[in-house]
């Protein structure tokens, strides 16, 4: 029998299926719950950069493990046309506060353009530098969507 | 008694949310909601707490891969890091000689790789669950133009990489990432 909010944490496992949690199906829910954050990515964000000098470059989108929206995303650089590096924050932040390194592992950018681009990456600690070319394979700004783990 | 989780893994993309206790007249024992946060989990928390796992887990990765193909002295490649929904890699490993659990990789040529998945896996309980792969992206850490392509063949992924003339590219850095 669980007790709802006549009982303190921690919570009971049983009860019924419209008043209890099941120990099947929290055993389930940290399973998947733990497979979901294995590969569950850091951010995914949005970059469009001006295709005219100086190349200015902004995230425009920002979803994020750390928070959704804009005052979340990475600091921009314009190393200049179809490049641009992206730096994370030192530590990570929780919603409980709680600080820990962040280290990117893994990046997945994709060219938002209605012509042929190639679009790379390198990673470096918390930062992730995005170079845009042409078909020919010379540098030009593109937007990109990008993930990173 | 140990038991047995309801439901299948993450993977099998089938996880409902009532697999994870939620259910469409969850209700608070003898209707009384949550009088204190900081002690009380109500039933509306926790409906909402299966339907977003249940959410995430329709659409979360089953791998994340980042590897290095060695072309210049021939060799299977170097796995770098893995995130698996079944484990994470961060220690990198030979794609001919893969930790029990992980992905095998073979060279096929120059930045042409292919990876070779189980066709099931199972979770921390020992709950066997299918996998199909039905995704398969992936980018070039690069610092000029290449391009990958993707191809996917029952339970194996193979990764191509060329330049911007169309040829093949050696000792390539790529991320793959497979639903």
């Amino acid at each position: 029998m669980t007790w709802g909010a006549l009982s303190p944490l921690p919570k009971r496992l049983g009860g019924s299926a419209e008043e209890g949690w099941a120990p099947e199906q929290h055993a389930r829910f940290c399973a998947d719950l733990v497979a979901v954050k294995r590969t569950g990515p850091l951010a995914r964000l949005f970059v469009t950069q001006d295709s005219a000098g100086p190349f200015a470059a902004s995230v425009t989108a920002y979803r994020g493990q750390n928070g959704s929206g804009l005052i979340y995303a990475p600091a921009v650089t314009v190393n200049g046309a179809g490049d641009v590096t992206l730096t994370w924050p030192a530590y990570w932040t929780d919603d409980y506060e709680r600080q820990s390194p962040l280290k990117i592992r893994h990046a997945l950018p994709r060219a938002s353009a209605t012509a042929a681009r190639f679009i790379n990456h390198v990673i470096s600690g918390r930062t992730v530098r995005v170079r845009s070319f042409d078909a020919d394979g010379a540098a030009i700004a593109s937007d990109f969507s990008l993930r990173v783990w | 008694m140990a038991i047995t989780p309801t439901g299948s893994p993450a993977w099998c993309r089938q996880t409902s949310f009532t697999d994870y206790g939620g259910h469409l007249q969850k209700r608070n024992y003898m209707g009384l909601g949550v009088v204190n946060a900081q002690t009380d989990v109500g039933a509306e928390d926790f409906c909402r707490m299966t339907a977003d796992l249940a959410a995430l887990a329709r659409t979360g990765s089953m791998w994340v891969i980042t590897y290095e193909c060695n072309d210049t002295s021939p060799a299977a490649p170097t796995i770098n890091v893995v995130h698996g929904m079944t484990g994470v890699q961060l220690v990198s490993y030979e794609g001919d000689a893969p930790p029990t659990g992980f992905p095998s990789a073979a060279r096929n040529g120059n930045g042409d790789v292919t990876f070779t998945f189980d066709a099931s896996y199972e979770d921390e309980y020992g709950v066997d669950g299918t996998w199909e792969i039905s995704t398969a992206s992936a980018g070039v850490a690069a610092t000029a133009a290449r391009e990958p392509t993707c191809v996917i063949s029952g339970s194996t992924v193979r990764v191509r990489v060329f330049d911007a003339a169309g040829a093949a590219v050696s000792d390539p850095v790529v991320t793959l990432e497979v639903g």
